[in-house]
């Protein structure tokens, strides 16, 4: 009768263990999927969250500068400043945070249509001079062809056009020599044609071991002094998931002390 | 005098949006309360209303809806000043017809350049 008890076990357990595998697969694929699930929402919604408080360390501040560049000192009016240009830098951060989550999450929540990319980039290269507070001494050429539309979402395509911008100047040599230059044209033809979007820069260059890693979200490649640029490691991994979602390409050429071109292609919108 | 009345349950927001815009010339009312909205716009009348779209009780969006769909109040302006800068909630606000939307967190100086483009400076 044990016998009968131990064989009948043993089918059972034979029997039951693909099962018990699969449900196993099963709930261990399901909790790492709703962990990302969870992982990114919390992301999206923390990032929400730390926007009220920033926005007032923000604004008070401006309204502080507003108030101090009349009356106050040298001193206090630095330390003001100081604590604006910090905000703005973790605001850029959230913001990369929310968008890369996005892209990851649930692109769909993007309203994507016909954009004027020649209009994006020159409404971004004016909004980069004015977040950094560029002067005269850095030079910013553009050559931009004119009311060339592609499939996208203009905020988006604001943000990715910032970013490279961004590098190019925060990973220049001297901030006051640095030089940029931006170009925008149509390349190809018929179906095949792009805008090519182009921005150079004569800034520390990266070495050719870490080009292949640059759009690893949160790698910083040891070349980058991180005591003089702050950062997440996360603006590229943004450009390139952006790109991609609308068929688009990107390259990047460096030459390390020298300078880097980054190159970023969009299919023609007729 | 123009008059501006801004809707927001964070009290720190409504200080920096009455400093600023006072300092520029407008009547400001600040109220953290959303159910008291309608009431609010009765007796101050403003001209422009900026409205947070995530508040307990009562949302921004509703709020518009109604100032929209009431004859007497229909030429108010709307502005959303929102952190939820979604494109969703850019466009619902277009639906509801408001006539601007800014992204928390904001600047002052282009909240009231955003303002005097809509309805003129504050001492007009």
């Amino acid at each position: 009768m044990n016998k009968i008890k131990q064989f009948f076990a043993a089918f059972g357990r034979i029997v039951s263990a693909p099962f018990h595998w699969m449900t196993s697969k099963f709930l261990e694929r399901h909790d790492a999927v709703l962990e990302k699930k969870i992982r990114r929402e919390l992301e999206v919604s923390l990032s929400h969250e730390l926007k009220t408080p920033l926005t007032s360390i923000f604004a008070y501040s401006e309204l502080l500068l507003e108030s101090l560049e009349k009356t106050g000192n040298k001193e206090d009016l630095e330390a003001i400043r100081l604590i604006y240009k910090k905000s703005q830098e973790l605001i850029r951060f959230i913001d990369n945070l929310i968008n890369i989550s996005i892209l990851e999450m649930n692109p769909k929540v993007l309203f994507s249509t016909q954009i004027n990319i020649s209009n994006v980039i020159i409404e971004s290269v004016n909004r980069f001079r004015t977040f950094y507070d560029i002067g005269q001494d850095v030079k910013i050429i553009t050559d931009i062809r004119p009311d060339t539309n592609v499939f996208g979402n203009d905020r988006l395509f604001q943000n990715v056009v910032f970013e490279l911008l961004s590098n190019a100047y925060l990973y220049s040599k001297e901030k006051k020599t640095a030089k940029i230059t931006v170009t925008g044209k149509e390349t190809g033809e018929g179906p095949q044609k792009k805008y090519e979007l182009k921005i150079a820069d004569n800034g520390i260059g990266i070495k050719p071991g870490n080009i292949s890693h640059v759009f690893d979200k949160f790698f910083r490649a040891e070349e980058i002094d991180t005591a003089r640029t702050s950062g997440l490691g996360i603006g590229l991994t943004l450009v390139k998931r952006a790109v991609g979602l609308y068929s688009g390409d990107i390259e990047i050429a460096s030459r390390y002390g020298e300078g880097t071109t980054v190159t970023v292609r969009f299919p023609v919108y007729y | 005098m123009k008059k501006i009345l801004a809707i927001d349950d964070h009290e720190e927001i409504l200080s920096i949006i009455k400093t600023k815009l006072s300092r520029s010339g407008f009547e400001v009312e600040i109220l953290s309360d959303s159910m008291l909205a309608m009431e609010k716009v009765r007796q101050f009348k403003p001209d422009l209303v900026l409205l947070d779209i995530m508040m307990p009780k009562i949302t921004g969006f509703e709020i518009c809806e109604e100032l929209k769909s009431t004859p007497e109040f229909k030429d108010v302006r709307v502005v959303f000043l929102t952190a939820k800068d979604m494109d969703f909630a850019r466009k619902k606000a277009q639906e509801l017809n408001a006539d601007g939307f800014i992204a928390k967190p904001f600047s002052p100086k282009e909240l009231l350049s955003f303002i005097e483009d809509l309805i003129g400076r504050g001492d007009e």
